[in-house]
Order: C-alpha cells, then sequence, then structure tokens
C-alpha cells in the first residue's frame, strides 16, 4: 500500500468526524472570557485618561501660581512706583517750593528785626531755580542786602514771635541765596497762614502738598479678565429621558472669573448609567445591530446595566449678586461624552409559544456632542475659599437620533476650592 | 453554515466586537472546527478547549483577517496553530519506533477502509505530539514539507522523518489492532 492511498484513505475518514454539536454553554464560557478580557483592556484606557486629567489639575494648578506670582509682582510694582512717585514729588517740590518758603520767610524776619541786617554770607552765590519764575539767577553783589522798602514789608496774619524766631536764612539753608526783593510776583502774594504750626519748611511742604489737589487717574476695570479660578470635584444624579434607569457620576470642574459676576468654566466627568426600556429608538445613535429572531418575536425589553461615559463640558455661569452667603446663578454651555463600550441585552419572546430568546450585543465606543446643558443653582461660601454649589441640570440634544445618555436632567454637587 | 454575503457581515459585526455577531460565527462554525481540533489533541476535552482558545483568538485578532484567503481557511489555519501551540514543548521530542515486523499492507489497506472513523481517530490520538500534527497536516490538509516545518518550527528533514515514522506507527497499530480481533474471534 502506497503510502500517497494511506493518507487518502485517512483523509477521507476524517472528513466524515462527526462535529461537536454547538452548546449554549460553551459559548457562555467564551463570552465571559471575552468580557473579562475586555474589562482587562480598560484600564489602559484609564492609564490614558489619568494623565489628561492630571494635566487638567496640574495645569490649573500652574495657571493659579502663575498668575499669584503676576498679583504679587504687580503689588510690588505699584508700591515702588508709588515711592517713585513720592520721591519725585518731594524732589521736585523741595526744588521749587522751598526756595519759594525760604524767601518768604525771609520776608517776615526782615520785617520782624526792623533794622537788624540778616547776615548773609558773602559767599553765598547759589542760583536759585525757580520753575515758572522770571527770577531764576538773582545775586546778591558783594553780599550786602538792599535795604526793603515798606511795600515790601507786611506781617502775615497770625505770625507769632516764635515764628519770628526763626533761624536766619543763612543758618536755615546756607547754599541757598535770598532772593532778590524786587521779585515782583512771589513777594506780593499771601502766604498762607498756619498760626498753630511752626513754620518750617517741612509743614509748609506737607501743607503744600495736602492742599495741591494731586492729579488722580480714574481707572475703568476692563470688560473681560481673568481672576479667582476655582478648582472643585462634584459627583451627579440624573434621570434619562428616553429610557427607565438612573445615572450616577463624578467630575472635575474648574472655572474663572472673565467679567463681572460671570465665570466660564470646563468640566470633565465619568458618569455611569442603568438604563433600561422597551423602545428601540433611544439606540439609534448606537448604530448596534438588533437581533431578529423571527417575525414572531416582539421586544420585551432591552437593558445596559453598565452604560460608562465621559462628558466634557464647557459653560458660562451668571451669579447673580446678592448680600448674604448664598448665590445664585444661571449657566448655560454645551457638553460632549465619550461613550465607552457596553452591553446592551436584548429579551424577544414568542407571542404564540412564549418562548423567549436573549442576545447580547456591545457597543463601540463613540464621542459626540451631548447637547445643551442649562443649568440652574446656587452657591454658599463655606469660608473665605471653600464654596459648596448644588444645581439642577438639563442637558438636551436637538438631534434627531439622541444617544443614550444624551437627554437627561438631573442633580449635580460641586466642592469648589478658589485659589 | 452562512452563505457569503451573511458570512461578511457576521465578520464586520466581530470586528466591531459585536458580541451577537460572534456569537453567530461561534455557532457557525463550532462544529466544524471540532473536527479540526479533534485531530491534533489527545482527547475530546483536549479539542474543546483548543477550540475554544482558537474562537478566543479568532474574536481578539479578527482584524489581522484581510480577506485574502477565504475565511474558512484563515479559521483553520488558526485553529491548527492554537493546537499546535499546546503541544509545542513537545513537538521536538524523538521517539524511536520499533518496527516489529513487516505488515501486509494488503490487510492493512482493508482494514482502513473497513475501519471506524472514531477508531482511526483514537489510533491518530495515540501519535506522539510531533508525528501527529505532521501526519494530520501532511495527510489530511494537504501541506507541503516546507509549510509543516515552518509552522512545527523543525526542519524540513524532521517533518519527513515524523512523517514517515506516524505512517509506520499507524500501520503497526492497525496490524496489532487486526490480530486481536482474529484472537478474540477464534
Amino acid at each position: 500500500m502506497q503510502d500517497n492511498d494511506f493518507d487518502k484513505l485517512f483523509s477521507h475518514k476524517f472528513g466524515q468526524l462527526p462535529g461537536e454539536p454547538y452548546g449554549e454553554e460553551h459559548w457562555s464560557e467564551l463570552s465571559r472570557r471575552m468580557d473579562d478580557h475586555q474589562r482587562r483592556r480598560r484600564p489602559w484606557l484609564l492609564l490614558v485618561l489619568l494623565p489628561l486629567l492630571g494635566l487638567l489639575a496640574g495645569g490649573n494648578v500652574f495657571w493659579w501660581h502663575q498668575w499669584r506670582e503676576a498679583t504679587r509682582h504687580t503689588q510690588t510694582s505699584n508700591s515702588q512706583t508709588t515711592k517713585i512717585k513720592t520721591d519725585t514729588v518731594i524732589h521736585r517740590t523741595v526744588v521749587y517750593r522751598y526756595d519759594t518758603i525760604y524767601q518768604h520767610s525771609t520776608l517776615l524776619v526782615q520785617q520782624q528785626v526792623a533794622e537788624v541786617p540778616i547776615a548773609i554770607p558773602a559767599t553765598t552765590t547759589a542760583e536759585v531755580p525757580v520753575s515758572g519764575s522770571s527770577a531764576t539767577a538773582n545775586r546778591v553783589p558783594g553780599g550786602q542786602q538792599p535795604p526793603f522798602d515798606s511795600a515790601q514789608r507786611h506781617t502775615p496774619a497770625g505770625m507769632n514771635a516764635q515764628e519770628n524766631a526763626l533761624p536766619t536764612v543763612a543758618e536755615a539753608i546756607p547754599e541757598h541765596t535770598v532772593e532778590n526783593s524786587t521779585l515782583p510776583d512771589t513777594t506780593a502774594q499771601p502766604i498762607p497762614s498756619r498760626p498753630t504750626a511752626p513754620l518750617t519748611a517741612d509743614t509748609l511742604l506737607k501743607d503744600l502738598i495736602q492742599n495741591q489737589p494731586l492729579p488722580t487717574k480714574k481707572t475703568r476695570p476692563p470688560v473681560l479678565y481673568f481672576a479667582r479660578p476655582r478648582l472643585g470635584i462634584g459627583a451627579t444624579l440624573g434621570l434619562p429621558q428616553s429610557s427607565e434607569g438612573f445615572i450616577w457620576g463624578a467630575s472635575l470642574c474648574t472655572d474663572i472669573e472673565v467679567a463681572r459676576n460671570l465665570r466660564l468654566g470646563a468640566e470633565i466627568g465619568y458618569q455611569q448609567g442603568s438604563l433600561k426600556s422597551e423602545e428601540m429608538d433611544a439606540l439609534k445613535k448606537l448604530e448596534i445591530e438588533i437581533p431578529e429572531p423571527g417575525s414572531n418575536f416582539y421586544l420585551k425589553h432591552w437593558e445596559a446595566g453598565s452604560v460608562p461615559a465621559f462628558t466634557y463640558a464647557l459653560h458660562l455661569r451668571y451669579e447673580i449678586p446678592l448680600r448674604g452667603k448664598w448665590t445664585p446663578w444661571i449657566g448655560l454651555g454645551v457638553q460632549a461624552a465619550t461613550n465607552l463600550p457596553f452591553d446592551v441585552e436584548y429579551e424577544f419572546e414568542n407571542e404564540t409559544t412564549n418562548l423567549e430568546f436573549h442576545a447580547s450585543v456591545q457597543t463601540e465606543s463613540d464621542t459626540h456632542w451631548q447637547g445643551a446643558l442649562f443649568r440652574l443653582g446656587a452657591g454658599r461660601r463655606l469660608n473665605t475659599r471653600l464654596l459648596w454649589s448644588a444645581e439642577g441640570y438639563l442637558i438636551q440634544n436637538f438631534d434627531e437620533k439622541p444617544g443614550l445618555l444624551d437627554n437627561q436632567f438631573g442633580l449635580k454637587t460641586c466642592l469648589f476650592y478658589t485659589f | 453554515m452562512l452563505n457569503k454575503e451573511q458570512l461578511a457581515e457576521t465578520i464586520r459585526g466581530c470586528r466591531r466586537s459585536d458580541r451577537y455577531a460572534q456569537n453567530r460565527l461561534y455557532s457557525a462554525f463550532y462544529a466544524w472546527g471540532s473536527i479540526v481540533c479533534q485531530r491534533y489533541t489527545g482527547n475530546a476535552e483536549e479539542a474543546r478547549e483548543c477550540l475554544q482558545d482558537g474562537f478566543f483568538k479568532v474574536f481578539t485578532k479578527i482584524d489581522k483577517y484581510t480577506g485574502d484567503l477565504p475565511f474558512e481557511a484563515w479559521l483553520k489555519r488558526v485553529l491548527i496553530n492554537t493546537c499546535i501551540d499546546r503541544y509545542r514543548a513537545r513537538l521536538h521530542e524523538t521517539h524511536t519506533v520499533a518496527l516489529e515486523e513487516a505488515h501486509n499492507e494488503t490487510i492493512v489497506a482493508e482494514i482502513l477502509i473497513d475501519a471506524d472513523t472514531e477508531h482511526l481517530l483514537f489510533l491518530v490520538r495515540q501519535l506522539p505530539p510531533a508525528y501527529q500534527a505532521t501526519f494530520n497536516l501532511f495527510a489530511v490538509e494537504g501541506y507541503e514539507y516546507q509549510e509543516i516545518a515552518d509552522m512545527l518550527g523543525v526542519s524540513i528533514g524532521s517533518v519527513k522523518s515524523n512523517l514517515s515514522k506516524a505512517r509506520v506507527r499507524l500501520k503497526e497499530m492497525i496490524a496489532r489492532r487486526q490480530k486481536e480481533e482474529a484472537y478474540a474471534r477464534q
């Protein structure tokens, strides 16, 4: 017997081998194994998403740090600027006013001491720059002081003897020279009376500074700005509109003040739903295969025990300013969601035989806009940093085929930390 | 079995990890796949385990099916590889076959023609894994020496040697069985 014939005989015989019949228990075993396999794959999804969440939180903290540094820097700059301005003002005023005051002081001394000449050093020949005055450089030739005439002699009201006992000009400011008495403008001006305070250069300077209206620049806050960022954690309990069941979730929320009483916020969350319905409409968006067991079978219900999804929301919140700890607000935004794969269990029943047919279909992951987000809530300030917020929300998808979790309403609470 | 359109649709569903499509594919090819696995395993329980492992690979690696060859061929290849992997560690074991006596080839052929399929399967399962795999791949599946060598990770010489020894062992077992039956009839 040739080997080929031997082989062919075996091949022919093996072709007649009866196969093992399909058993539901074998499929159940394999199905469970597939479920385990997919569950083991999901941590990879978390490994991808967790760094994203970390980046979001880290970015927020980094931004807050930068913002705080910038605020501190601005405050420091402002204080420095003030000092510089003060110095500048003082410096400028000293040079200008000092001499003017000094001139008036000289006149007073001259009147009180009458015929007593003021000892003026012959060497005092410094120039007195007087801004806005014609007397810019008046010298006393040979150190002699020309006699004062009667027109130049006047005593200001309230000037007492103590004031008259002012040191001589040369003692007070030796570097400066007494101005010429013929100066027309400054000598004719009345000296501001200050009866109680000693008439010194410093007090007069203060007086002048106080009396002189300092230029104040009115500033208007910008319409849009970024201030007081907040970071918080939240919890959600929702009800789907297209099916029975409930949705719960947790979220990481953040917002920032962008205008007066207006906040721009973002939120990333994880939702888990347990849904059940007798209608197929809610499953239209999923585009999953719907089993067709036969014309005699009708759908009793479908059920999805675990519908996981990640949600991403962007919203504006207007806080109604009220006195007290409670601050009501209204919000408007949009929300998107990434539905993770989940199993939909169908249960059909034969009308005539009452035989039940079960089938399980797994959906695919997809990301889509969930719709508009309407929010109404109130916040209560717990302390300077913490704020607790509670709200009712409504997500409405205006598409003809809304997703399973798209149209929902519920309650949400969030605890914020204000930076 | 599924027709061509149904099969294509089912495969598309399996690519989406659609559990309903997977169930349809599994139920359609379960019996056929069990025949393949029976030839490469030692008993029915091992065959079932290999079949489950094979379908698990099919569902998790179905993206690698490009459609270049018929799905049945790809599925068979996956199932055979799964069975071979199970015994891969033992594929390189060497076995000595004592050629006890010359067989009457005519008698062997007659026995073979009349033999029960289950009995032949039993005989093949008595072979060492390397012989069993080589004989199945060459005699039943029709693979070339080189393909078998690649699949088993052995040389072509080893394939030829194992194939020859497998035939000798089978003929020997058939002859022994014939003797035992003759003795029992007496």
